[in-house]
């Protein structure tokens, strides 16, 4: 974390195109409230043009995750973009954006796909599985992307992890798939329904209520209600 | 399938024409070439990348081979048939079983079926089976199963090929479904004249909408090749196609050509893709000879056929692949970051390349129709043999070589 504060100041201070190019600061500091504040009070005094969110997204307990992601968001400026690295599924993202993040980047979507997973409402679809052999339908009925357009899973099924036609059209309606989700995201919040969206998406996500008690906590810091997603506790 | 020849070479067989498939919905300019294809669709160009990389790319070539295990002949009769299940319903798709993804073991092939190498195992082909595949598949052109051998298997091996090709010609034909129209008939024969001259004449004979010249690419020399293909001409009739597989490079496809070949699956785009190569030999014979091109003499190890992307000295090098082309990778993209996506391993500079290697082989095939129309193909092909001799005694040659 110190040695990230060090280097920022050296980047700022090497940086020969600031008018072009937006140098965003990352905010490092494991998952140590502490250190974490330090960090963010280190960054917003630069007065960078935004700021990024990392040393997540690498395996750590969602609970301890979203805690980090919640502290940063509430430090760093309002009227500044806050980028999560290396996030990741939509779960996730739903999850920061409740939050008050704004950009992600991952490879999950295209890796995923190349393993033959693709990304739907209700989860994923693992199309290399036996059942897939028969099914017709496409991907997505809800998909306006080419490959739901135009193939079913059934063919999908043999291409996957066989052929590279296969990455490719998978991958295509993966990254279809996030543009989708980050459009609903942005719209939902801009026509004052983003509790709605949320809701409907955990209902697609957890049928049977079962939401995880990370994604319950973090919307009540988030002030979402999604009680009634939530299947009652024993 | 109906050809109609329009123009003729007058010092060779080579023709041009249109050759009318279905209820004429579809029509191909001959010579013509067929995409190669992997359970169906190309192995790099995503289907809505198909039309920008030449108006002529409508035509594909689908093995049979590929639908014996994932997709099956079961899902492809329930998808309706090939144009449907690949999505592409106004293309050509002509299933033919010689491809380079399966390849034909002679050694194991026996009276029953055709065996086969493939990504699943190895696989006998019976004539049923084939014709299952067939049926699902419904097909705008097919061709029946050969027993192809290469050049120097025993005369016995090769009568034994003749025999059984002719055979499960005959069960194609019988198994074909109703409505459907009839196949190319496969004409095998090996290195032998008389055994080729013999089967094209069998063939001939058979209710077949044309015919498909197998086991050519195997293991045969140029001018073996040039007096098969004699053997085989002079016994077909005129006014039916005419298509070869396994022929790749430019000088085979313009002998082919010259021997009356009309249609043509190669699968030479591909294999310079996979090995990191370009193609660049110019087409424009007018222009060359005019020395109005600036062929790249600092192209390294180039044989003004092909360059080798990987080649260090494409690190820096911002300039398209070639400079004359309009195909979207030469419009857009460099040598230097097709260099890049090599050395990162990237699957994009084989999608930039496939464009690039497809797009280049099509306008050749254009380049050839030109010169048949135009009354000087047997100069243009004069002057592609004269490139290349010129390449091997050293006179076109590279700074770099």
């Amino acid at each position: 974390m110190h040695r990230t504060l060090r280097w920022i100041k050296r980047c700022i201070n090497a940086h020969k195109r600031p008018t072009e190019q937006n140098l965003f600061g990352i905010v490092q500091g494991g998952l140590d409230p502490q250190l974490r504040d330090t960090c963010v009070k280190g960054m917003v005094a630069l007065d960078l043009p935004g700021y990024a969110i990392g040393g997540l997204a690498g395996g750590e307990e969602k609970d301890s995750f979203w805690r980090v992601v919640a502290q940063c968001t509430a430090g760093l400026p309002e009227d500044k973009p806050r980028y999560v690295m290396g996030v990741g599924f939509p779960l996730d993202i739903v999850v920061c954006s409740a939050l008050g993040a704004d950009m992600y980047d991952c490879v999950y979507p295209t890796r995923t796909a190349r393993f033959g997973t693709a990304l739907v409402p209700e989860g994923v679809l693992k199309l290399k599985h036996a059942s897939m052999a028969a099914d017709f339908r496409p991907l997505d009925e809800t998909c306006s992307c080419m490959v739901c357009k135009r193939y079913t899973r059934s063919y999908l099924h043999s291409l996957v992890t066989k052929e590279a036609m296969g990455s490719q059209l998978v991958s295509y309606h993966n990254v279809a798939y996030m543009m989708k989700l980050s459009r609903d995201l942005h719209h939902s919040i801009l026509e004052g329904r983003f509790p709605e969206f949320v809701q409907g998406f955990l209902r697609k996500q957890f049928p049977q209520g079962d939401v995880p008690e990370w994604v319950c906590n973090a919307m009540e810091v988030a002030g979402i209600d999604i009680s009634m997603c939530c299947a009652p506790l024993k | 399938m109906k050809l109609v020849v329009r123009y003729r070479c007058g010092e060779c067989r080579a023709r041009a024409g249109l050759l009318y498939l279905g209820n004429r919905s579809h029509v191909l300019e001959t010579p013509c070439l067929l995409l190669c294809t992997r359970k169906g669709l190309p192995t790099f160009i995503p289907p809505d990348l198909l039309p920008s990389i030449h108006p002529d790319a409508l035509a594909l070539h689908a093995s049979p081979l590929h639908f014996f295990d994932s997709p099956s002949a079961k899902t492809l009769a329930s998808a309706g048939g090939l144009h449907k299940l690949i999505s592409l319903p106004g293309y050509t798709v002509a299933a033919i079983a010689r491809d380079f993804v399966c390849i034909a073991e002679h050694g194991s092939s026996n009276k029953i079926g055709a065996s086969f190498q493939t990504p699943f195992g190895r696989r006998t082909v019976k004539p049923v089976d084939y014709m299952d595949v067939i049926n699902a598949m419904q097909p705008d052109i097919w061709a029946s199963l050969p027993d192809e051998v290469p050049s120097w298997v025993t005369h016995k091996r090769n009568k034994q090929s003749v025999e059984r090709t002719l055979n499960w010609l005959d069960s194609c034909i019988s198994l074909k479904k109703d409505g459907m129209e009839s196949g190319l008939g496969c004409i095998v024969g090996g290195n032998s004249v008389e055994e080729r001259g013999f089967c094209a004449q069998e063939v001939a004979k058979r209710d077949v909408s044309g015919f498909c010249l197998s086991g050519f690419g195997l293991g045969e020399s140029a001018e073996e090749r040039g007096l098969l293909l004699e053997a085989i001409m002079k016994n077909l009739p005129d006014e039916k196609a005419r298509q070869i597989s396994g022929l790749d490079l430019p000088e085979e496809v313009l002998q082919a050509v010259s021997a009356g070949i009309d249609v043509f699956d190669s699968t030479y785009p591909h294999s310079l893709t996979m090995s990191g190569l370009a193609m660049v030999f110019p087409l424009d014979m007018e222009e060359c000879l005019s020395g109005r091109t600036s062929e790249n003499a600092n192209d390294v190890g180039s044989d003004f056929t092909k360059i080798n992307l990987r080649a260090v000295a494409y690190r820096n090098d911002t300039s398209p692949i070639l400079e004359s082309c309009r195909c979207y990778t030469c419009s857009k993209h460099t040598k230097a970051y097709i260099n890049h996506l090599l050395n990162t391993h990237e699957m994009l500079a084989q999608t930039l390349l496939d464009i690039h290697n497809t797009h280049h082989y099509m306008n050749f095939f254009q380049a050839i129709r030109n010169a048949i129309q135009g009354g000087y193909f047997a100069d243009f092909k004069a002057w592609f043999a004269s490139r290349r001799q010129a390449v091997n005694e050293g006179i076109l040659v590279s700074s770099a070589a």
